[in-house]
């Protein structure tokens, strides 16, 4: 009978599946399964060294990666939050959909074992991201990004005879220069969320401190809707001239290959450059430097976070407890964020083990101030909204930069 | 009986060659044809195996087109064994196991149902038989991106979700329509007299499955294993969503290897494990591609 | 009766998994579901919005640009290809194999491949130029109106070796005597081929419309490997849109509306398809 056939085979497939869950039961120790996408160099030594204290702490770490980045990681823990069988732990970007999430009863509200461990000391710019307005806390940051910095080689700059400018106005005079002398004046990756750090950069020196401020901080229409924003968005437009044809959906750390290799003079990327180019072999002042892009005084902030699903499981419990005391810990955060190039989330955190570039930003944070990176505040949907904004703008010359302006204001406000 | 006779000739007669320069020319314009086509698929090909096997530096300074200045096989030994995926740094092999665990079980139930499927759909007179194809026809050309989320809340429901039994049954459920549809279109070509003598004779629905139509169905089984293999094997996202983290199959350590990388990318480790991952389905065109032709059209045809 | 109870299995396993999926989204899509489902009656909200999204009119519409290039090329590729092998050709079984092995690929190599090939900076552009023909351009891949045709060409490389083996097997099947008449009544070959043996392998095209048109519906995995839907969003398909609202966006409710609209306007053609069949043999 194969049809019974068939459902024995099924039947013994399932009993083998769940021995050996039922197995996993039995053993009484903290657990933490960790969705991430830290799968490239320098992200995957940071998080060994997670993995490793966590471990040496009593600790059951269990790596479920998700190589292919954000999305697939984010289609992994909704689909086995749906699947009842929730990861205790998930890696994040810091930033407002860790609450909506939290909304709607998904994640462990973790302010009490925040309070414990560190939270009164920890960025608050980074908690207010992951706070609901109740005084809930849905994530916990371990470490600060800073968005806007730019990567250049000096190489380029000192073959050219130039040096880095001081305006978006003086890059686009320098640009007509370099791209002559045959080199790459700006690199892109244009990809939606590249193209929207380069964005905020230049959004961040065109329209100025207050202008951004009242952005992200507010959504104020009329100031995400100004003149100023017309102006980021025509210089941008401006910008695409000077990339290369190869620009269409790169990788970032292709992207900044170019720069490493005395192609391309300058790329606008986060902090976690600095130290993909370290792994290259290259120290920084050799052939590259990282600098405050053109007309930038302050830094714009992304975090890197984890969240973490309600679970049912004691030891899933329990591993929840011990990673939250692991990720909060200053030493560890130090490591952490030195092997990422990132600043600790905690600021009593010892900063002398970081990169000069990381040490840098620490420096800005503290002496200018920084702002959380319009993406994070807005969330998923908007952030998403605004990058398919950007590579269409980029890409598309007929659409015009008040137009753009004028739809970027509907989404930060949360108009249709 | 000739229309069991599913082999197809060789050639067909031809007119004797004659030596026109007309004719010449004509052959010279399709031999031409004919390399360029081929050069048009083997490009690709050929620019991954050369990669995988230049040096990094090689790689960084000439260009794709360029061939390995020297056969170095080392890259394909670092993708196998030693190449870092995430925080392991044991190459891929670590899928293969995976791989055939999930393959074997999907491609033999595929292959099983959808052959009864086909045979009863066809042979035996079932009311609204065109209709039921129909709405079986409908789920090939649903994507199944649409369908992952509730796929999910169903296998969770009947407490599969994370195992290779509910990555088996997902992509069984992905086969079905178009094996199905193969399964028919050749037992349709089959003659009806050979199930009426059976059945005169006794012989009931599994018997004569198994006894007569399945003995006869060498050639359409080897296609439907070649695009159930081919499917199953080359899936990604469906493992890495429903077979639980235990269970990864070598295409997802593949993704985590492109993606893993210390300083300089090694491309020529990336194609190396791109082109062993990609190994067992090509093998199997390779050495069974021409039943493969054989048996795909061996219902369309006639049917 | 036995034949039907066999079928029950499947026909089960389709009813629940298929359409019960594809019930579900449908029912999602008329709420007001965002990061998880929310069985909160919202009315057509989450089609309007839909309609007033530019990225789905390109989607959308890049569905049936693709599908109908992807499908009318490989098509035509393939039976050029399976003619030129039928002329007594030497080395066929290397050529065929040659023209075949694509398919064994995932639409994820053949997308990474292809990228690497057609990216204007390290590939083809590149080499020609290096040969010194500076002004040789092939930067389609970072053209937001012609990346699509990039997709075209490496769907066409995946595919026509397919179609070739299909038609090449067809065209073996034609009856010896069928040629022989021809010959007699003069007829010349190409003729031949486009009056008499290509219509009479209708069935056989058929199936290679069918299995072709399924690979346009999976096609997500190629538009996500070689352009990732770019540059801007040119190149998007609605299976990426749908996806991406569902996981990155959450948005499951936008999602299903998109996938719902998809369902529809695929569940349309075929039956058209089968209309337009009805009607031929009716004739």
């Amino acid at each position: 009978m194969p049809a019974l056939n068939k459902l024995g085979l099924l039947i013994s497939f399932s009993v083998m599946a769940t021995a050996v869950t039922s197995l996993d039961a039995l053993a009484q120790q903290p657990t933490a399964d960790v969705v991430h996408w830290l799968t490239s160099g320098a992200e995957s030594e940071a998080i060994t060294i997670l993995a490793k204290e966590f471990e040496k702490r009593g600790g059951k770490w269990v790596d479920s990666a998700a190589p292919g980045g954000p999305t697939d990681a984010q289609a992994l823990i909704m689909n086995r939050i749906a699947g009842g069988n929730p990861p205790g732990v998930a890696f994040i970007s810091v930033g407002h959909s860790a609450v909506e999430l939290g909304k709607e009863g998904l994640l462990q509200d973790i302010k009490a074992e925040a309070e414990k461990n560190g939270a009164d000391v920890t960025s608050d710019v980074m908690l207010k991201l992951v706070s609901d307005t109740d005084g809930a806390l849905y994530a916990l940051p371990i470490a600060i990004e800073s968005s806007n910095l730019a990567w250049l080689s000096k190489t380029v700059y000192d073959e050219a005879g130039l040096t880095f400018p001081k305006s978006w106005a003086e890059f686009l005079e320098q640009a007509k220069v370099l791209k002559e002398k045959g080199y790459i004046p700006l690199a892109v990756g244009a990809q939606g969320w590249q193209l929207s750090i380069l964005f905020n950069s230049v959004l961040l020196a065109e329209a100025g401190n207050d202008t951004f401020d009242a952005i992200v901080n507010t959504k104020t229409a009329e100031a995400a809707g100004s003149a100023k924003v017309v102006q980021a968005f025509t210089t941008m437009r401006a910008l695409s001239t000077y990339s290369d044809a190869g620009a269409s959906n790169r990788a970032w750390n292709d992207t900044l290959n170019l720069v490493a290799e005395g192609k391309a003079a300058v790329q606008i990327m986060g902090s976690w450059a600095g130290a993909e180019l370290t792994k290259m072999g290259l120290e920084r002042g050799d052939k590259w430097d990282c600098i405050l892009p053109p007309g930038n005084t302050r830094l714009i902030l992304d975090g890197a976070g984890f969240e973490f699903p309600k679970v049912t499981n004691a030891d899933d419990v329990a591993g929840q407890a011990l990673f939250v005391q692991v990720m909060m810990d200053p030493a560890v955060q130090a490591k952490f964020a030195a092997v990422k190039g990132a600043v600790p989330a905690r600021l009593d955190a010892d900063t002398s083990g970081l990169a000069p570039c990381d040490q840098m930003s620490a420096q800005i944070i503290r002496d200018s101030g920084s702002f959380p990176s319009p993406s994070s505040v807005l969330g998923n949907e908007s952030g998403g909204q605004i990058e398919d904004l950007l590579s269409r703008f980029w890409a598309d010359a007929s659409l015009s930069p008040e137009e753009a302006a004028k739809q970027y204001s509907d989404i930060v406000s949360g108009g249709q | 009986m000739t229309m069991l006779q599913t082999a197809i000739p060789s050639a067909v007669p031809r007119r004797a060659r004659k030596h026109r320069p007309a004719a010449a020319i004509g052959r010279l314009g399709l031999y031409g044809f004919l390399v360029l086509a081929a050069l048009f698929f083997a490009i690709p090909l050929i620019i991954m195996v050369s990669t995988s096997l230049k040096t990094v530096e090689e790689i960084r300074t000439g260009s794709i087109f360029m061939l390995p200045q020297a056969l170095d096989f080392s890259a394909w030994a670092k993708a196998w064994s030693s190449a870092c995926i995430g925080r392991q740094c044991e190459g891929i092999r670590g899928g293969l196991w995976n791989s055939i665990l999930i393959m074997v079980p999907s491609t033999a139930l595929s292959v099983l149902i959808s052959a009864l499927n086909g045979y009863a759909l066809s042979l035996w007179r079932i009311r609204h038989a065109g209709l039921l194809l129909s709405a079986l026809m409908v789920g090939a050309f649903i994507p199944y991106q649409v369908m992952i989320y509730p796929l999910v809340r169903m296998s969770s429901t009947i407490g599969i979700y994370g195992s290779i039994p509910a990555v088996v049954l997902v992509h069984v459920l992905f086969g079905l329509p178009i094996l199905t549809l193969i399964f028919r279109n050749f037992y349709s070509a089959l003659p009806e007299e050979l199930i009426k003598a059976a059945r005169v004779d006794g012989a009931g629905f599994f018997r004569i499955f198994f006894r007569i139509v399945l003995p006869m169905s060498t050639n359409v089984i080897i296609v439907a294993l070649i695009l159930s293999v081919t499917g199953v094997w080359n899936d990604y996202l469906l493992s890495l969503i429903f077979a639980g983290r235990e269970n990864l199959p070598m295409t997802v350590e593949l993704a985590s290897l492109v993606s893993t990388r210390i300083g300089v990318p090694e491309y020529n480790v990336n194609m190396a494990a791109t082109i062993i991952t990609a190994l067992p389905p090509l093998l199997l065109y390779l050495f069974s591609g021409r039943y493969f032709v054989r048996g795909i059209t061996a219902g369309a045809v006639k049917g | 009766m036995m034949a039907r109870f066999a079928l029950v299995p499947s026909i089960l396993l389709c009813a629940i998994g298929f359409y019960g999926a594809m019930l579900w989204t449908v029912v999602i899509s008329f709420t007001s579901s965002t990061i998880t489902p929310r069985y909160e009656f919202a009315g057509l909200a989450q089609y309007v919005r839909l309609f007033t999204m530019d990225r789905w009119h390109v989607a959308y519409t890049n569905m049936f640009v693709f599908g109908a290039l992807y499908i009318a090329c490989s098509l035509i590729f393939g039976v050029l290809l399976a003619i030129a092998l039928d002329q007594s050709i030497r080395g066929r079984n290397l050529l065929q194999t040659i023209f075949l092995y694509p398919i064994a690929l995932s639409f994820i190599v053949t997308g990474l491949a292809w990228q690497w090939l057609l990216n204007p900076t390290t590939g083809l552009q590149n080499y020609v130029r290096g040969l010194g023909f500076e002004s040789f351009a092939f930067d389609w891949l970072s053209s937001p109106d012609r990346a699509v045709y990039t997709l075209v060409i490496a769907g066409v490389w995946h595919a026509a070796g397919l179609v070739m083996a299909i038609m090449y097997a067809g065209l073996g099947s034609v009856d010896g005597e069928i040629w022989r008449a021809g010959r007699v009544d003069g007829i010349p070959r190409t003729t031949m081929y486009r009056r008499i043996i290509l219509p009479m392998l209708k069935p056989v095209i058929i199936v290679c419309v069918v299995l072709l048109s399924m690979d346009v519906i999976k096609s997500y995995e190629l538009v996500v490997a070689m352009t990732g839907g770019g540059p801007g969003y040119s190149t998007d398909l609605p299976a990426k849109f749908v996806v991406d609202n569902l996981f990155t966006r959450t948005n499951i409710g936008l999602a299903s509306a998109a996938a719902t609209l998809m369902l529809a306007s695929i569940i349309v053609l075929l039956l058209l398809f089968g209309w337009l069949q009805k009607e031929r043999v009716a004739r």
